[in-house]
C-alpha cells in the first residue's frame, strides 16, 4: 500500500477539519439565528460547492491561484512558492469544497437548540459568550462531530479539483484517491484494490459516525 | 460524553501533527520530481528503481499526458525535469523559458494495435483487420489517447486517417486522457481495440489480456520522445538526467520496445 498517499490524504483531511471548524461554527450560528438582508444569498453561497461540478471549482482555482494571477502572485510571495500543484493549494480547494459539509450539520444542530433554553440562560445572567460556551456548544456537539466526520471522509474522496489544481505529484498532491486512479492506469490492480478497500472502510466509518451522532442529537434535544 | 467522542479524532490528529515534521523534511530532501509522459511509465519506473538502488536517491515520478504536463509546468508545477512523448513539447518549454537546457531525444516509441483478448478481430500492421471488423460490426469501442493532449493519440489519429479508417470509426472512438488510460480501456475489455504505445503492453496484467502487433511505421510520423531539464533542476536532477542516457537505462528502454538513438 502506498503509505505516502495515505499519509497525505490523512494530513489533508486533518488540516481541512482543523481550519474549517471555527469557520463552520461561526457561519452556521449566524445562518441558524441571524436575520439579515441577503441571508438567502449567503446560504446559497455556502451550499454552492455541493452542486458545483468539481471541474468548475478547479478551473476557477487554477485561474485564480496561478502565479500569473494577482491572487496567486500575492500567495506566492506569502508562502514563497506557487499555490497551484502544492499542498497548500489543494488545502485551499479542500476548504472551499467542504464548506457545505461542515456548515450544514452544525447549522441544523444550532437550529435544534430550543429558543427557551437560550432565553433561560440569558435570564440566569449568562452573557452571550457564556451562553454559547456552556449551553449552545454542548447541545450542538453531535452536529459538530457529524460535520467533522463528513468533512474528513469527503476530503479523502476529493478527486476532480485535486487532479486539476494539484496535478499528480507523489508526496505533495497525490492523495489516496489520485494514487488509486494512477495505479489503475499503471495496471497495478492489486494495489488499487487495497486503496479502494481502505477508502471504502474509512467512508463507511465516517457515515456510521454521522448516523450515530444524529440519533444521539435527536435524543438530547427531546430529552 | 464529549471526551469519549473526541478522544479518537484527537489522538489521530496529534499523531498526524507529531509525524508532520519528519515527513515534511524528508519531502524537501527528495529534490527530484520527474514529469513523464504515460508511455514511459513502465520503463522509467524501472529505471528510477535501479537508480535508487545504485545511488540511494529517491526519484518521484508524476505521469500524465504530455499536453497536461506541459500545461502544469507552464503554470508553475515544481518538476525538475520533463520526459515528453514528442519533440515539440520539450522545445516549446525551452522557447518560453521554462527549461534550463536544450531538449534531447531520449527514445523513439512505437505505435501498436492492441485487441482485447476474447475478440476475434485480426491483428495486422496495416490495420486491414480493423476495416473488416468495422464492416461486420464487431467494433463498438476503439480506444485512442486524446490527440489534443497525447502524442500517441496524434499518431493513432494519423494512422487511422492514412489507413482510411478515421471516418468509418466515427462514433466508435473512445478518447482516453492519456495513453495509459487507453491501454487500460482495452486491457479491461471495455474497448474492443486500441492504438497505443507498444511499451505499455509489456506489463504482465496487460500482456495477458490483449493481443498486439506493431503498426506499420509508414502509417504515422516517428514518435521521437524528448527530455529536458527544467529551471528548478539542481545537481541531483542533472545526475538522473545523465543516467537516463546511460547503458543501464538504454537497455531498460530497449527491453520495453523503444528504439534508443545512438549517442
Amino acid at each position: 500500500m502506498e503509505s505516502a498517499a495515505l499519509y497525505l490524504s490523512l494530513k489533508l483531511a486533518f488540516w481541512t477539519c482543523c481550519l474549517i471548524l471555527p469557520v463552520a461554527i461561526i457561519v452556521a450560528r449566524v445562518l441558524a439565528w441571524g436575520r439579515f438582508r441577503g441571508k438567502a444569498i449567503c446560504e446559497a453561497l455556502v451550499m454552492l460547492p455541493l452542486v458545483l461540478p468539481p471541474t468548475v471549482l478547479g478551473y476557477y482555482l487554477l485561474v485564480g491561484l496561478s502565479p500569473s494571477a494577482g491572487l496567486g502572485k500575492l500567495a506566492g510571495q506569502l508562502f514563497g512558492a506557487p499555490l497551484v500543484f502544492s499542498f497548500n493549494g489543494i488545502l485551499i480547494a479542500s476548504l472551499i469544497a467542504n464548506l457545505p459539509f461542515a456548515v450544514q450539520p452544525v447549522q441544523r444542530a444550532f437550529e435544534a437548540v430550543p429558543m427557551n433554553v437560550r432565553q433561560a440562560a440569558w435570564v440566569s445572567g449568562l452573557s452571550n459568550w457564556q451562553t454559547f460556551r456552556h449551553v449552545e456548544l454542548p447541545l450542538a456537539w453531535p452536529g459538530i462531530v457529524s460535520a467533522l466526520a463528513l468533512t474528513f471522509a469527503h476530503t479523502l474522496g476529493e478527486f476532480g479539483v485535486i487532479l486539476m489544481i494539484g496535478g499528480n505529484i507523489p508526496g505533495e498532491t497525490q492523495t489516496l484517491s489520485l494514487a488509486l486512479y494512477d495505479r489503475v492506469q499503471a495496471f497495478q490492480y492489486d494495489q488499487a484494490g487495497i486503496m479502494a478497500a481502505t477508502l471504502l472502510a474509512i467512508s463507511f466509518i465516517a457515515i456510521a459516525i454521522v448516523h450515530a451522532t444524529a440519533r444521539r442529537s435527536g435524543a438530547r434535544v427531546n430529552g | 460524553m464529549i471526551n469519549r467522542v473526541l478522544a479518537l479524532p484527537l489522538a489521530a490528529g496529534l499523531w498526524l501533527a507529531a509525524s508532520c515534521a519528519p515527513v515534511a523534511s524528508a519531502a524537501e530532501n527528495a529534490t527530484l520530481i520527474v514529469a513523464a509522459a504515460s508511455s514511459l511509465r513502465l520503463a522509467v519506473s524501472e529505471i528510477a528503481s535501479v537508480y535508487r538502488q545504485k545511488t540511494g536517491q529517491q526519484v518521484k515520478l508524476s505521469f500524465g499526458s504530455t499536453g497536461n504536463l506541459v500545461r502544469q509546468i507552464e503554470e508553475g508545477a515544481p518538476f525538475t525535469q520533463f520526459l515528453a512523448a514528442d519533440e515539440a513539447s520539450a522545445e516549446r518549454l525551452v522557447q518560453n523559458g521554462k527549461a534550463s537546457g536544450p531538449a534531447q531525444v531520449l527514445v523513439q516509441g512505437r505505435l501498436a494495435l492492441a485487441i482485447a483478448k476474447d475478440r476475434t478481430i485480426e491483428t495486422d500492421a496495416q490495420l486491414q483487420g480493423i476495416k473488416r471488423a468495422l464492416g461486420n460490426g464487431s467494433i463498438r469501442a476503439f480506444a485512442i489517447a486524446n490527440p489534443k493532449l497525447a502524442p500517441y493519440g496524434k499518431a493513432a489519429e494519423q494512422a487511422l486517417q492514412r489507413a482510411g479508417l478515421w471516418d468509418g470509426l466515427n462514433g466508435h472512438i473512445v478518447m482516453a486522457e492519456n495513453v495509459g488510460q487507453a491501454v487500460q480501456f482495452v486491457a479491461s475489455g471495455a474497448a474492443d481495440a486500441a492504438l497505443v504505445a507498444e511499451a505499455l503492453l509489456k506489463a504482465p496484467a496487460v500482456s495477458s489480456s490483449v493481443r498486439h502487433v506493431p503498426v506499420d511505421t509508414s502509417l504515422y510520423d516517428p514518435v521521437r520522445q524528448s527530455m529536458v531539464l527544467l529551471n528548478s533542476a539542481g545537481q541531483q536532477a542533472r545526475a538522473f538526467h545523465a543516467f537516463l542516457r546511460s547503458e543501464d537505462a538504454r537497455s531498460i528502454f530497449a527491453k520495453y520496445g523503444f528504439d534508443v538513438p545512438d549517442l
